[in-house]
């Protein structure tokens, strides 16, 4: 009966592929953990529109036919890819780069972090058996992270130590050369009172590759810890995302999504509030165009009393492309006095762009301040007209309220240098002089 | 003022039994045997005399019925309902042929009397006191369990050439009207209840307004279901032709019972060109006892078709009774310029659950709408805003603005708010906003400190959060609206 449920090719496919790369994953004792992912995604099969937290991403509908594990790449073709593609340049930081989902110590420098952060690769983990899968109550059941789990290859286990104030942002690039499916686990804790940034990259070549990866952030009490994203796959990848994180008590979480690349992008993040008086902003901002798809869930979990959350997400479609926003905020009982605003905002340049919004409130509550809001529409002809009787043609005019109306969200990044470097993408996604 | 001074003066007014409208009425009826099956739809067809195309319709839907599944994707609980544990037709005896009210058996009008709907024409609609009436004419059509039992004014409305009849009446004096609308908002295959009512319906209220006619008084129609183990399935069509206006009220009440009951309505409405249609329900069926015991489960489908340009149709709603409200009145912005509005008070108290919103799907250029639904959660309720608002591809300069405030009273209640907002349309323009509060210590300490009492203060800050939605009702249903609105949420403050 279990089995009923996969039935289309690609489903077929999948399922095949699944039982197929069992043998070589890493780790004895994760085993069973895989197994019974596996299970768990025979008796589903890919989320679909039936599925209301994938009503408006139909995965079932892109997933290809033909399906197979990226495979290892050659020096050179990395440093060519690394050399051509989309992403934040010119940034002062530490990096650590996975290529088709594999960590790769040897293109990774972390020497400037020695004594303050500790870097396990996920891979060494597994294998030791050190690595224990603990999902969020509200992440479980997710489709996206039961297929990763039931692929699970590498990533990164990064510890930063009590106290410990990094001076520049980590970032994670992950690279895909050459198709084929990748899938990541990352892991970020941030000590008691310590701070840090990391800088999160996608990106690839042309190929039609996959993407499952997920990061889990651990915030300890008094921890601060910035979050900034790039999704910039290449033209045909498919990429799911999935991001939880834990806040302790009086910690701050600032998250920030900047997606412009693939060809269906899914990203969901899970944030959990364990401590009070604690920070949570969310901040995206999405420019898509072509036939792309762009979905970014959020379900942000108010457990205990006292915490602030505030999301704000703003996205642009041209062409035929389709973005989706679904925030859920979520007050328990006991999370008396919570604050929580969440604002979508979308703009639509196209006449074929479709945009779907669903802001969501759960709350069981009382004492408590929650709104959301949302719009959706095209740019202002005043704006529009001003700045063309000022000279502006057409097309730089609106090239220039693009730009301006994402750069709000990217503005509550809190390092100067990543907001520059943030904006000058979009200068460049758009083709604008910066 | 003196609206606030009534609620303050119904605060002080409440006595313990909060619900009214608990008491049943001793009456015989016909019953038609418990469960579902073809036979008892023929049986509910020939009771009622209906043409062959009739029973086929009802066949049919309820051939397909069969194959649906309930819905389970509302955020309500309540155990597995028993389609064949019900009465599909219950009638209070000797209802046929009677030619006027006079000859209606006494115990029926005492039970409108009651419920404070006088059936002698020349009445009014009560819920005003003597000295404040306000001297309209309103016509009702009184539905008692699966029948209707008087219809009011029939006469001076057929001069002004509108038809109000019961449904069951129309079926058979204007076959032609109602085979090209019925069904055709909403299809037979729509979803489960819809289906179900129309393979059982028994009866309900038929409207036509003439093109050019401005319905001369308000139409009105109050059910009432009184027998035990029934379920209650009328139909409602409403046919506004071009050009025409009308106003049309429903009235909802049941006896006490430990059992739930199911009520599953569905209401049609045609707005043609230049057409209104406004709408507004006082919902206050039997909610349950305080722990959730019995109450009416009221599964409901609602919408409005605004089929030709410059169509409108506005919903107005004020929710208070029944334990599960499972309801989402639409409109179906089809005519180009046509507009929709959703105006809400929905209270829970208890351990009432309610999942109600609306729907709005811009389908024509330059349609607007606007959704202002107002949530009130007391007890141990859930209470959920779930709504649409969509633009298709041809939607150009579709506009619409929605606000769902919600308001918690006491830690113990949900309030949720699910909004899907759907632009196929770069030049459809969509505003959402939503807030979730309790009533804030200011607000209180303002009261108290000009010397108002706890419970009146609520009164009063609960009438102002409300307030939006009771201006765009009648009249007379205003006032009775905000008594109910400070009845239902007795014993949730301290």
């Amino acid at each position: 009966m279990t089995l009923t449920v996969v039935k289309t090719p690609s489903e077929e496919a999948l399922a095949a592929l699944l039982d197929g790369a069992q043998a070589a994953l890493p780790g004895k004792d994760f085993a069973s953990v895989r197994a019974d992912a596996v299970e768990k995604f025979r008796s589903e099969g890919l989320p679909n529109r039936r599925v209301e937290e994938w009503k408006y991403s139909d995965l079932k509908r892109v997933m290809p036919k033909d399906l197979s594990l990226a495979g290892e790449v050659s020096a050179d073709n990395i440093s060519k890819q690394m050399a051509v593609v989309p992403r934040l340049r010119g940034l002062d930081c530490d990096r650590l780069v996975l290529v088709n989902g594999v960590f790769r110590a040897d293109l990774s420098d972390l020497d400037a972090l020695q004594g303050k952060v500790s870097l396990t690769p996920v891979s060494k983990a597994l294998e030791e058996g050190a690595f224990v899968l603990d999902e969020l109550e509200i992440a479980k059941g997710d489709r996206a992270l039961t297929l990763n789990t039931a692929l699970l290859q590498d990533g990164v286990i990064l510890d930063v130590a009590d106290g410990v104030e990094l001076e520049r942002p980590i970032e994670i690039l992950s690279l895909m050369i050459g198709g084929g499916l990748a899938t990541t686990r990352n892991r970020v804790s941030v000590g008691k009172g310590a701070k840090a940034f990391i800088l999160e990259t996608f990106v690839g070549d042309e190929q039609a590759y996959q993407v499952n990866e997920a990061i889990d952030f651990r915030i300890a009490d008094g921890a601060s810890l910035s979050v900034s994203r790039l999704l910039s796959e290449g033209v045909n990848a498919l990429h799911l995302g999935s991001t939880t994180a834990i806040l302790g008590e009086k910690s701050h979480f600032e998250h920030f999504t900047m997606s412009t690349g693939g060809q269906f992008t899914r990203n969901t993040a899970f944030i959990k509030f364990t401590g009070e008086f604690s920070d949570a902003e969310l901040f995206g901002a999405t420019i898509i165009g072509r036939n792309q798809h762009s979905d970014q869930t959020l379900l942000v979990d108010h457990a205990v009393p006292n915490c602030n959350s505030k999301e704000q997400y703003r996205t642009v479609m041209d062409d035929k492309a389709q973005g989706v926003f679904q925030g859920k905020i979520f007050v328990r009982q006991p999370a008396q006095k919570t604050d929580g605003q969440m604002m979508s905002q979308a703009l639509l340049l196209s006449e074929d762009a479709a945009f779907f919004n669903k802001p969501e409130l759960e709350i069981f509550a009382d004492d408590v301040q929650c709104a959301h809001g949302a719009t959706c529409g095209e740019l202002d002809e005043d704006l529009l007209f001003y700045l063309r009787a000022r000279g502006i043609p057409l097309d730089k005019a609106k090239k220039m309220l693009v730009l301006a109306f994402l750069a709000e969200a990217v503005e509550h990044v809190s390092n100067d240098a990543v907001v520059d470097a943030l904006e000058g993408f979009i200068a460049d996604w758009l083709g604008l002089d910066h | 003022m003196a609206a606030v001074k009534e609620t303050v003066d119904q605060v002080r007014e409440i006595d313990v039994d909060q619900y009214k409208y608990g008491f049943v009425t001793d009456i015989e009826t016909d019953k038609a045997p418990k469960g579902l099956n073809e036979d008892i739809i023929r049986f509910i067809s020939a009771k009622k005399d209906e043409p062959q195309w009739m029973l086929d319709w009802r066949l049919d839907a309820y051939k397909r019925w069969q194959t649906m599944q309930e819905p389970t994707w509302a955020r309500v609980n309540y155990p597995e309902i028993d389609f064949q544990d019900l009465y599909y037709y219950a009638a209070p005896k000797n209802t046929e042929g009677l030619k006027s009210l006079d000859e209606v058996d006494p115990e029926l009008l005492r039970t409108y009397e009651k419920l404070g709907i006088p059936l002698q024409e020349q009445e009014i609609l009560a819920g005003v006191s003597e000295e404040n009436r306000v001297h309209t004419k309103v016509a009702v059509d009184a539905v008692f369990d699966s029948v209707s039992v008087a219809t009011t004014f029939k006469e001076e409305l057929k001069k002004a050439g509108v038809i109000f009849c019961p449904i069951s009446e129309a079926v058979k004096e204007y076959p032609e009207l109602v085979q090209k609308y019925l069904g055709s908002v909403v299809p037979v295959t729509d979803n489960f209840y819809a289906t179900l009512n129309s393979a059982v319906f028994t009866d309900g209220s038929f409207v036509y307004i003439p093109e050019g006619v401005r319905c001369p008084m308000e139409l009105s129609t109050y059910f009432r279901i009184n027998e035990q183990n029934t379920g209650q399935f009328e139909r409602t069509l409403i046919i506004a032709d071009k050009g025409s206006y009308v106003s049309y009220l429903e009235g909802c009440t049941a006896p006490q019972r430990d059992e739930n009951q199911l009520h599953a309505a569905v209401v049609e409405l045609v707005a043609l060109e230049d057409a209104e249609i406004k709408y507004s329900t006082v919902q206050n069926w039997y909610p349950g006892d305080s722990e959730g015991k019995g109450g009416i489960y009221n599964f409901v489908t609602k919408r409005g078709d605004c089929r030709e340009k410059n169509a409108k149709i506005s919903w107005t709603q004020v929710e208070t009774g029944s334990a599960i409200t499972w309801k989402y009145p639409s409109c179906i912005l089809r005519g180009e310029n046509s507009v929709g509005e959703f105006y809400s008070i929905a209270i829970s108290n208890g351990r009432q659950q309610i999942d109600s919103g609306t729907k709005m799907i811009h389908l024509g250029k330059n349609t607007s709408s606007r959704i202002i639904s107002k949530g009130i959660s007391a007890g141990r309720s859930e209470n959920t805003y779930r709504g649409l608002v969509s633009a298709h591809k041809k939607a150009s300069h579709a506009r619409n603005f929605t606000q769902c405030d919600s308001l918690l009273i006491g830690d113990q209640c949900g309030a949720h708010t699910v909004p899907y907002i759907e632009s196929k349309n770069a030049s459809a323009v969509f505003e959402h906003e939503a807030t979730t509060s309790k009533i804030s210590d200011d607000q209180m300490f303002y009261c108290r400190a000009r010397g108002i009492g706890e419970e009146e203060a609520v009164a009063l800050i609960v009438n102002g959060f409300v307030k939006d939605v009771i201006q765009q009702l009648p009249m007379e249903f205003a006032v009775e609206a905000q008594k109910l609105i400070n009845i239902s949420l007795e014993g949730s403050v301290g």
